[in-house]
């Protein structure tokens, strides 16, 4: 079943009276007879939405006849009392956690999820994940795919593992009212992630030209196109199949290497099996995970190898 | 019989010819059937009255095709289409006729499809129609829009995506 075949089918089911629209435009421009207005064909729109802004319109006045006087009259009391602002709750130590919800919180049609500050409002590290500024960077469709900790880019790898509640972890990160669990791993090179509503912990690597141990700066990239999309990325021998999660970036990262394809200025960065490839032009990302050489032979390979040059 | 490539003569073969078109990509963006049907007469009078003649076939099929996105583009930015209810896809579907030669389930299979595209958001749409139903490259959208190339390639792989989660089924 292709898509275009039944979506071309689909829209000829939907023919216009070819006849009509002519005798129409004939009247318009040989008689200068206005546009017909089909409005018993148009939807109109119900009374409600007529009358309530009317309505609404006049009950403002009314008040506004009613209240201004009497405002104007009487002493000002009681402005500018404010109760309990700034309670903020959930500093405790332990996560509260909820079960298995994990993370359908859609944000509908944002090209660019907000990136926010934050702070850190509990550590029991000592790590360098204290008291730094960190943004939290997720696809339209409301999943995190990047944190950046004062510069550092960490992108989120294919990595998650359930989080248990007892779990240890190193510091709590506040974002746009949300808690953050962190737990670092290694030399800090990965992170784990929890929402606080979430069950889940998400792994995010820091970002680096080094992919699989290799420096990626000064060999072959090439993105492989089919049917004027880019399926796949080839670094030097190895083949990386896009993974169909795309999001767009606010700011580039800084280590990533450079290359260009068919005109277009790309990046790369990545580390173990995962790379994300970055369009400098409109800041569009892609995720690319390895894959087993067998698959590739079958591929056509469209687009001509080049050179990538390191960007630091 | 080979139509003229001025745009007074001729003119209602041209129409007849390309109504079709023009109607489905007007269609297409502003989800209303009255609406395409006006501004597809509009695409027509500015036709008439461009006054030009063409240097071949195709540049013609350019030029209707780059009106009918422009007027669609200014009707859906205009107060009235704005203060209307959005664009409907039941609208669009309920034009759908069965086709009696297909099957029950090759009818619904197109519905599906076409509620799928008219739940892309506006910009996706233009996109998606001119790439798979006039067979534009992505060149040739990003001229008629006036876009760049990447823009177009990231809107069709964006809009790629969210019609493959909304159609299982169907291939790329």
């Amino acid at each position: 079943m292709s898509f275009k075949n039944d979506y071309k089918s689909a829209l000829r089911s939907a023919s216009p009276d070819t006849e009509k629209i002519i005798a129409e435009v004939h009247e318009r421009l040989y008689e200068n007879a206005p546009l017909k207005i089909r409005t018993e064909q148009r939807k109109k729109r119900p009374l409600w939405q007529i009358i309530a802004p009317l309505a609404g319109a006049a009950a403002c006045i009314a008040l506004c006849i009613i209240f201004i006087p009497k405002f104007f009259g009487l002493p000002l009391s009681n402005t500018g009392e404010m109760n309990n602002m700034g309670d903020m709750n959930g500093a405790g130590n332990s996560p509260e956690h909820i079960e298995t919800n994990n993370s359908d919180n859609l944000n509908g049609g944002m090209d660019i999820a907000p990136e926010n500050s934050s702070h850190v409002i509990s550590d029991s590290s000592g790590s360098s994940w204290q008291s730094e500024e960190f943004e939290i960077v997720r696809s339209d469709d409301g999943d995190m795919i990047e944190v950046v900790q004062n510069g550092t880019r960490y992108f989120r790898t294919d990595k998650v593992r359930a989080y248990e509640i007892s779990e240890k972890y190193d510091s709590v990160i506040q974002v746009d009212g949300k808690s953050y669990y962190v737990i670092l791993e290694g030399n800090e090179d990965i992170i784990y992630l929890v929402e606080d509503t979430s069950a889940w912990a998400y792994a995010f690597e820091k970002m680096s030209v080094y992919v699989n141990g290799k420096d990626i700066s000064n060999i072959d990239i090439m993105l492989v196109t089919n049917d004027a999309e880019e399926t796949r990325v080839m670094l030097g021998e190895d083949s990386y199949i896009k993974t169909g999660e795309s999001f767009y970036l606010k700011t580039l990262p800084d280590s990533a290497a450079r290359f260009s394809s068919d005109g277009i200025k790309y990046l790369i960065c990545g580390n173990g099996n995962r790379v994300m490839v970055v369009d400098t032009d409109t800041y569009s990302a892609q995720y690319y995970t390895k894959e087993n050489k067998e698959v590739l032979q079958s591929e056509v390979i469209i687009n001509e190898s080049i050179t990538a040059t390191q960007q630091q | 019989m080979e139509l003229s490539l001025k745009t007074s003569e001729s003119f209602d073969e041209a129409m007849r010819l390309y109504i079709p078109m023009v109607y489905a990509i007007v269609l297409e963006r502003l989800g209303n059937a009255a609406d395409a049907e006006d501004v597809t007469q509009e695409v027509f009078i500015r036709y008439y009255k461009a006054d030009k003649t063409f240097e071949s076939e195709e540049h013609r099929r350019f030029f209707l095709i780059r009106v009918a996105v422009n007027c669609s583009n200014s009707f859906a930015k205009s107060s009235w289409h704005r203060h209307r209810s959005l664009c409907d896809p039941d609208d669009i579907i309920g034009l759908l006729g069965d086709n009696a030669d297909e099957t029950a389930e090759e009818n619904e299979r197109k519905r599906a499809v076409l509620e799928a595209v008219m739940k892309l958001p506006e910009k996706y749409r233009t996109a998606v129609h001119l790439f798979y139903y006039e067979d534009l490259s992505i060149a040739e959208i990003a001229e008629i829009t006036g876009e760049k190339e990447n823009t177009v390639k990231s809107h069709l792989s964006r809009a790629r995506e969210k019609l493959k989660r909304l159609l299982k089924d169907e291939e790329f």
